[in-house]
């Protein structure tokens, strides 16, 4: 029963969002094979929730067997009948990664090594995933308690019974219900809850994040170099520790890296109608964003929806439909963001994260500065992360910003310096001040700062390989 | 040309044997900087200098064992001495009948600073260490150290020492400081201490114990060494020795080289969570587990949960009120309700880790705050402080 469960509460929305990104491709399938089914698992899980939640808003469905069977089995469906009218038939769908020389031998040996390192790790995060009770905070107040609250009333809820007495109201109920969802979908599934059941689906996206960090790599670099970015992300224990526990920051992570790879891959695509099929997955995967997590919606995708508009606009100047493809990215954000905000405005929930946006005091926060620096460059949590990307900025500065590169590093550099504006300027400054909060923000970005570092790495090779050849 | 690399091959194993001297030469000293120590032993009825006595009543006695300190008063003693040496590290002997804390005294020049020390009830004799150097106002050529106990202590002083830590002991506690994890706390999803720079043995107990950790990070020491190995790089590409590839190899080698080392101490850290929670929980019967933190908690609920959750709501009353949420998420639907607020209809109240709670002789559950339920039995027992209590109807 567990491993159907299993197959079933992945395999269904993975399925679905393989659907909806061939559906989205249309006759110009920009992905390969394994990579479509790695960024369908996420977001196939997100928008199956999604379109769960509207019809648990509009009142139709309950959180039940019904209730999952017409939302995840209907979205299958449709998405089925879409597909098949659109593309009829199979051929063709995939393409093929660039060529790359094979590994020489010492680079098996390191690429096995490193391999086997990952393994253990994964296997331990996995582990300490399923068979430890509930640990932290988060767990038990919000996801996990949020998931087992949603399938006893069996409909949304705005309200959270704490014990002693509290009730809770427009705190952790204004976050988006997307991953509490999918864990009452597989309790649902499983017919009881089962503690390693639902907290499952994170290792599977920890492992899932690396396997996508690898094939965005290989989009434009070889397979060695998509191997070192991989690793690097492996490598970063804080990032680990997500992976193995039943947070959201790391599913964000995973959404924020898809839209702006695949916004950054449409800039340097040569055909445009490649280009649209990039901009409208990465339009699915930042509207997608909103209904993930509280900073999705307010701080991510505004930023990722500026990527998507300044890659069409910009895409504009040699290709007039591309105009097409900016209305229709603006329609599928707009349908996935607008319902979550309208919910959220009738019901009157907040739109901050561990505060409400409006409720903020603006000013200098003194001591965030030193507790910025303290945890990214004095804790063991980066590793050396944070100088090597920062080096690697101001040695490739003509790189990172006069090149297509440029928009991964503006996204970045926008996003991590307001979430930093926030912390400074802000009452939320206690989240940086007593690291509960600075961290988490970071882990959202870790993903695309190491598809950035690699590619930033991968140049300054190339710039040292250039200059010993001339000497 | 075969000769020439023979050569050079030559001349490199020279200036390896040239550097494996020279290390060996600059390594003599050291034998010099032994580590040097000042004792004073208080057992047979010793009295090691003079040492001033204040607030202590009755006053401290000598005896076999050593200095007896059985004060109703809270108070302390203190020696002034000339120091012979540095002083990294103070260690103090002790027997006790309770479990304390006491205060470690010492001063730099005017000003008297205190650093809490705490001690165990043991009739065999244990040494404590307090982490002097993590301290910035400790001064290592103290002229005074001191003790501050509480009123009503029983404890016996053996000995206090106060001793270096010779450059050679110092370079073992950072590597033994390189490799002490820390453990699974609740903080550990926001950040991560990572490896620290310890440099005593009371520095390395202290190490994950007091938080946040006073040892600086260990990333203070790589970035070092990586500026060291840039500016080498500089300075060989400037005097043309080098080819710049040359040295953005070297320094791209360091970089990795570190960054790997870094990953396999954090990623060890990391296993070594599901290697204590195996440990001291997986591996154990139910009733012994003990999970993190949180101790006995889970092992205690999962005892009681079948019960609770057989009931709408019920009493919960912890020595902690953070196992509220705890107990809630693992019994829901099934909710705590504070035992002030049991109503009629609710009968069943979990009692974990509360010593105070006491039972009358008609029955009743009388907490240390007063609080009494009506009469009821005990229906399942955790432990003497950890049970479940249930109002007869």
């Amino acid at each position: 029963m567990t491993i159907l469960s299993i197959a079933i509460g992945i395999g269904v929305p993975a399925l679905n969002g393989w659907l909806a990104l061939r559906v989205l491709e249309g006759a110009h399938p920009v992905l390969a094979r394994w990579e479509r089914w790695a960024i369908g698992a996420i977001l196939g899980a997100t928008l199956t929730v999604f379109i769960q939640f509207l019809l648990l808003w509009s009142g139709i469905i309950g959180v039940n067997t019904a209730g999952l069977l017409m939302s995840s089995g209907g979205t299958t469906l449709v998405l089925g009948i879409v597909w098949l009218w659109q593309c009829k038939g199979l051929k063709g769908i995939s393409i093929a990664l660039p060529a790359s020389a094979p590994l020489p031998v010492w680079g098996r040996w390191l690429a096995g090594i490193a391999a086997v390192w990952i393994v253990l790790k994964l296997c331990t995060g996995g582990f300490l995933l399923i068979m430890s009770p509930p640990y932290y905070d988060d767990v038990i107040n919000n996801w996990n308690f949020r998931a087992k609250t949603l399938l006893h009333r069996n409909a949304l809820t705005l309200t959270l019974d704490r014990g002693y007495g509290v009730v809770d109201t427009n705190t952790v109920t204004s976050y988006p219900p997307s991953i509490p969802l999918i864990k009452a979908n597989m309790t649902i599934l499983m017919g009881r809850w089962s503690e390693g059941l639902v907290n499952l689906p994170h290792i599977v996206w920890y492992a899932l994040a690396l396997v996508i960090l690898f094939w965005q790599l290989r989009w434009r670099l070889s397979l060695g170099w998509g191997l070192v970015g991989t690793y690097l992300l492996s490598s970063i224990p804080l990032y680990l520790l997500h992976g193995s526990v039943a947070y959201a920051d790391l599913f964000l992570s995973i959404h924020v890296l898809i839209a702006v790879s695949l916004c950054y891959r449409a800039l340097i695509a040569a055909d445009g109608a490649h280009a649209r099929s990039l901009l409208l997955i990465a339009a699915l995967s930042a509207g997608l964003t909103a209904f993930t997590k509280n900073e999705g919606t307010v701080l991510l995708f505004p930023l990722l929806a500026a990527c998507i508009a300044v890659v069409t606009i910009w895409r504009m100047r040699n290709d007039p439909r591309a105009i097409k493809t900016l209305l229709l990215c603006a329609a599928l954000c707009a349908a996935l963001v607008l319902p979550w905000i309208a919910y959220k405005w009738m019901n009157g929930l907040g739109f901050g994260n561990a505060k409400d946006v409006s409720g903020l005091d603006i000013g200098w926060q003194k001591g965030v500065v030193g507790a910025l620096l303290r945890n990214s460059f004095l804790t063991g949590g980066w590793l050396l992360f944070f100088p090597c990307l920062i080096a690697l900025l101001v040695v490739h500065w003509r790189n990172a910003l006069r090149t297509p590169l440029v928009l991964i590093t503006g996204f970045l550099l926008c996003t991590y310096g307001l979430q930093a504006m926030i912390y400074l300027f802000t009452s939320l400054s206690v989240e940086a001040i007593y690291q509960t909060g600075y961290g988490r923000g970071v882990v959202q970005l870790l993903p695309t700062a190491c598809l950035l570092a690699t590619v930033l790495l991968h140049e300054a090779k190339r710039t040292l390989v250039d200059r010993h050849t001339n000497a | 040309m075969v000769k020439n690399a023979g050569g050079a091959r030559i001349g490199a194993m020279q200036s390896l044997r040239s550097l494996v001297i020279a290390c060996a030469l600059l390594a003599l000293p050291c034998s010099a900087l032994a580590a040097q120590e000042t004792v004073w032993d208080f057992t047979n009825g010793n009295a090691p200098g003079e040492w001033r006595v204040t607030g202590l009543s009755p006053a401290p006695t000598l005896g076999r064992d050593g200095l007896r300190i059985r004060s109703s008063r809270e108070g302390r003693i203190e020696h002034v001495f000339a120091p012979q040496h540095r002083v990294d590290l103070v260690t103090i002997e002790y027997t006790s009948m309770q479990d304390a804390e006491l205060l470690f005294l010492f001063a730099d020049g005017d000003k008297v600073y205190q650093i809490p020390v705490k001690v165990y009830a043991t009739a065999t004799p244990q040494e404590v260490q307090p982490p002097v150097t993590n301290y910035k106002a400790w001064d290592p050529r103290t002229e005074m150290v001191g003790i501050a106990v509480p009123a009503g202590l029983d404890l016996t002083l053996q000995r206090i020492t106060v001793s270096s830590v010779n450059p050679v002991e110092k370079v073992g506690y950072v590597l033994q400081g390189l490799l002490k994890f820390d453990t699974a706390k609740p903080y550990i999803i926001n950040f991560l201490w990572g490896p620290r720079l310890v440099f005593t043995p009371a520095e390395l107990n202290d190490l994950f114990v007091t938080i946040p950790p006073k040892a600086p990070s260990v990333n203070v020491l790589l970035y070092g060494l990586i500026v060291i190995v840039i500016i080498v790089c500089v300075a060989m590409v400037r005097s043309r020795k080098w080819q710049v590839s040359r040295a953005c190899t070297l320094c791209c080698i360091t970089v990795a080289t570190l960054w790997i080392a870094y990953d396999v101490r954090m990623g060890s850290e990391f296993m070594g969570y599901l290697q204590d929670d195996y440990n001291m929980y997986w591996s154990m019967p139910p009733e012994d587990r003990i999970f993190r933190v949180r101790g006995s908690f889970n092992a205690y609920a999962e005892m009681m949960a079948p019960i609770l959750q057989q009931v709408p709501e019920y009493g919960f009353v912890a020595g902690d009120e953070n196992y509220v949420d705890f107990l809630r998420y693992i019994t829901y639907p099934s909710l705590p309700v504070r035992p002030e607020a049991m109503g009629t209809g609710i009968t069943l109240l979990a009692v974990f880790n509360r010593p105070d709670a006491l039972m009358d002789a008609d029955g009743r559950l009388i907490l240390g705050t007063g609080f009494q339920t009506p009469p009821g039995d005990v229906v399942a027992v955790y432990d003497l402080d950890s049970f479940l209590f249930r109002i007869r109807q």
